[in-house]
């Protein structure tokens, strides 16, 4: 498994580092350096640079990056939370395969306009295993490798009128936890603590012993849990059960006022 | 060993919080660890940060919730005693 490693701004720079195949330097000009070793291939050294690096690079700047998926229901966002290897893009890509538009799968902009919260994502991504690639996506998805560590493959996501490039406005978060034991669709309203707590474990940071950062997520976090409704998801992992789990989704956010 | 709830108790100042809605998201600054407090625990920490007296704070929660003061103490013991182990409060 990679391992990463952050060194302490003592050291002038913070460092992020795959084992000893990749390393990026966070410069203080916000300038960063990429060095990788030759036999790497240039998907994987990509890979790590926007999806571990730069999401990084801009929570230490002062944004509130989750990591999260999400689409476009009604020119509104609706945000998917969860662990790893939970099904947060299978989840995303099922409602991107019935025409949903969108937004991303892995790191989210969330922020703060007036009243509202509003997402925008670091990228447009979709990243797939192939048993989901082949349940839920066209047979004629082009798809790319990730990376040398990971099966899983990039969907070729054409930038078109369907992909959102304007902030959205956030209309409820969900955090997708373990199927439950009766097999059935469960959701259930988080309380605001919860929500707060939730967004913080899964926003990204690049150094958490940081302790004026971590104050300032807190913040960040508490103003999305405060205005955002949030709930908790748990369904079966069967593709079958998506299409259940995409309605009873939305006909929650629709009760949402 | 003196019962906490006889015990005069303070808020570390190694934290930072943010209150959300009724309740609490308490960040511990040297660990770097959440904690939430639900309605009852932040009513709790609002008359510790108050400096109302332990016993005191209790015998307020019983009359307001109209529950025994045996079961509030029982409850208020073993929220407090966590919140010491987790260097949120601090004993003395």
């Amino acid at each position: 498994m990679a391992t990463f490693y952050v060194a302490t701004e003592s050291a002038g720079f913070y460092r992020l580092m795959q084992g000893d195949e990749i390393c990026v330097d966070f410069l203080k000009d916000r300038h960063l350096e990429v060095r990788s070793a030759e036999h790497l291939a240039t998907y994987s050294v990509d890979h790590f640079v926007a999806d571990q690096a730069i999401p990084r690079a801009m929570a230490n700047e002062g944004m509130f990056v989750l990591h999260a998926g999400a689409v476009c229901v009604g020119s509104q966002a609706i945000l998917f939370m969860g662990e790893s290897g939970r099904g947060k893009s299978t989840l995303v890509a099922s409602f991107h395969a019935v025409g949903v538009d969108l937004i991303g799968d892995d790191a989210l902009v969330v922020s703060l306009s007036g009243s509202n919260h509003e997402v925008q994502a670091v990228y447009p991504s979709l990243r797939l295993f192939r048993d989901s690639i082949e349940a839920i996506m066209h047979t004629d998805v082009k798809t790319s490798a990730v990376t040398d560590l990971s099966s899983k493959r990039r969907i070729d996501i054409p930038l078109s009128l369907r992909t959102p490039a304007a902030p959205l406005r956030v209309a409820a978060l969900f955090t997708i936890a373990e199927p439950a034991n009766d097999a059935g669709i469960r959701i259930r309203r988080l309380s605001i603590a919860e929500t707060c707590m939730a967004a913080i474990e899964n926003s990204f940071s690049l150094d958490p012993s940081d302790v004026t950062r971590a104050q300032d997520q807190l913040a960040l976090a508490s103003a999305l849990a405060r205005q955002v409704p949030a709930f908790e998801l748990s369904y079966p992992r069967d593709f079958a059960r998506l299409p259940d789990v995409r309605n009873l989704i939305l006909k929650h956010v629709s009760q949402l006022n | 060993m003196t019962d906490i709830l006889d015990r005069q108790l303070s808020c570390s100042d190694v934290i930072a919080e943010s209150s959300v809605g009724d309740e609490t998201v308490i960040l511990h600054l040297t660990n770097g660890t959440y904690y939430g407090l639900d309605a009852l625990g932040t009513r709790i920490w609002a008359m510790i940060k108050q400096g109302i007296a332990t016993p005191d704070i209790c015998q307020l929660l019983a009359d307001e919730f109209e529950i025994e003061l045996t079961t509030i103490e029982s409850d208020a013991r073993k929220f407090l005693i966590d919140l010491e182990a987790q260097g949120i409060l601090v004993v003395g």
